[in-house]
């Protein structure tokens, strides 16, 4: 359970890391024909208090995969930090920006994923046997 | 895991969601997550953003080899020509621009005031930085009264460091490119601000006057132009 936990947020730090690139580097991110990736990485809600949402991204899953080492407590409060956040921003995509990110909601269904196996996991584990080994 | 210690983790998890909705609830209202405007300086997070990955050069926005020139002859405090900036101005760049239909030229006057000159002379210098227009969006998005003196050496530097260019030199150069500019309005017989020629790029350009600052006014008018 561990294990895919990890996988996949390695899969969120690596979509995190990719907009934070298509951020700073001033380019266009690939997006698929039903996508409006740029619209969705320009609008009011690609930023929080002047910190772009791919960072965000990039320290969430960081910590989420960091938290995978200590008690499953803080593993589940972050799992469900980064869904909440997800969810406020699929919200926005949908009904303020009228546009979807293809990479947006790929992260979106990680943190989901994770939030339920770290669910699954908290509520499975030994208590004297929560942390990754 | 026991019946009981597995309903103690189950309460313990539901006050950690209890928390993580907290949490997220006041970061995004205290943030102020999609506001208009953002805690940085008050300028709206999309003037900072819109432009990335649009290619830029010196006055011009837009893919050199796009089929039609439009050019769009302004004064920074003019009140029409925000309005453009805010109304028409985002609908061409998705649509026309970014695609590599349409490159766009902005020619900056000056006849409002001394604030129009010592806006256009720093937009002129972040041109030579490929930035004017970053730096065009965000004197637009903070336009004060017109000739109250808003355009101080604080509210400049300010606006250049935002659009990316602490350093813009307004000096000689900037002047001698305000100066082409009014040579072209005079040659275009521009009267009023905002004003535009359009045309295939690199042949001639004619007078655009379109029937309001709406997108609706100008798209018929590319769309012509696009298919000659």
């Amino acid at each position: 359970m561990r294990r895919a936990i990890a996988g996949l947020a390695l899969l969120g730090l690596a979509i995190s890391a990719y907009l934070t690139y298509v951020h700073y580097a001033d380019v266009q991110p690939f997006c698929t024909g039903i996508s409006d990736c740029e619209r969705v990485q320009t609008s009011d809600y690609a930023e929080l208090a002047g910190i772009p949402v791919a960072v965000l991204g990039l320290v969430g899953y960081a910590a989420l995969l960091a938290s995978l080492w200590t008690r499953v407590e803080v593993t589940v409060l972050l799992a469900y930090l980064a869904a909440g956040f997800s969810g406020y921003l699929t919200w926005a995509e949908l009904f303020k920006i009228d546009a979807i990110c293809q990479w947006c909601v790929a992260s979106a269904l990680t943190s989901v994923a994770i939030a339920v196996l770290a669910t699954l996991l908290a509520l499975r584990a030994p208590s004297h046997h929560r942390a990754l080994g | 895991m026991s019946l009981m210690r597995q309903s103690s983790m189950a309460i313990r998890l539901a006050v950690l969601a209890a928390v993580a909705v907290v949490i997220v609830l006041l970061v995004v209202l205290l943030a102020g997550g999609g506001s208009d405007k953002s805690a940085d300086n008050g300028k709206p997070a999309a003037s900072k953003s819109a432009l990335r990955g649009v290619p830029q050069s010196g006055i011009s926005l837009g893919a050199a080899d796009a089929p039609v020139t439009m050019v769009e002859f302004a004064d920074l405090q003019c009140p029409f020509c925000a309005e453009y900036h805010r109304n028409v101005f985002p609908t061409l760049l998705k649509s026309y621009v970014r695609t590599g239909k349409v490159r766009l030229e902005l020619r900056l006057l000056r006849f409002l005031g001394p604030d129009s000159d010592r806006l256009a002379r720093v937009a002129a210098a972040a041109s030579k930085q490929d930035r004017m227009w970053q730096f065009v969006g965000l004197a637009y998005d903070r336009q004060g009264a017109e000739n109250s003196g808003y355009a101080t050496d604080d509210f400049i530097n300010s606006l250049a460091a935002d659009a990316g260019v602490p350093k813009a030199d307004a000096g000689a150069a900037a002047e001698r490119l305000i100066r082409e500019g009014e040579q072209a309005a005079r040659a275009a017989k521009v009267q009023s601000t905002p004003s535009f020629l359009i045309g295939p790029t690199g042949g001639a350009l004619h007078h655009f006057q379109p029937s309001d600052l709406q997108p609706d006014a100008f798209i018929p008018e590319i769309e012509k132009e696009l298919r000659q």
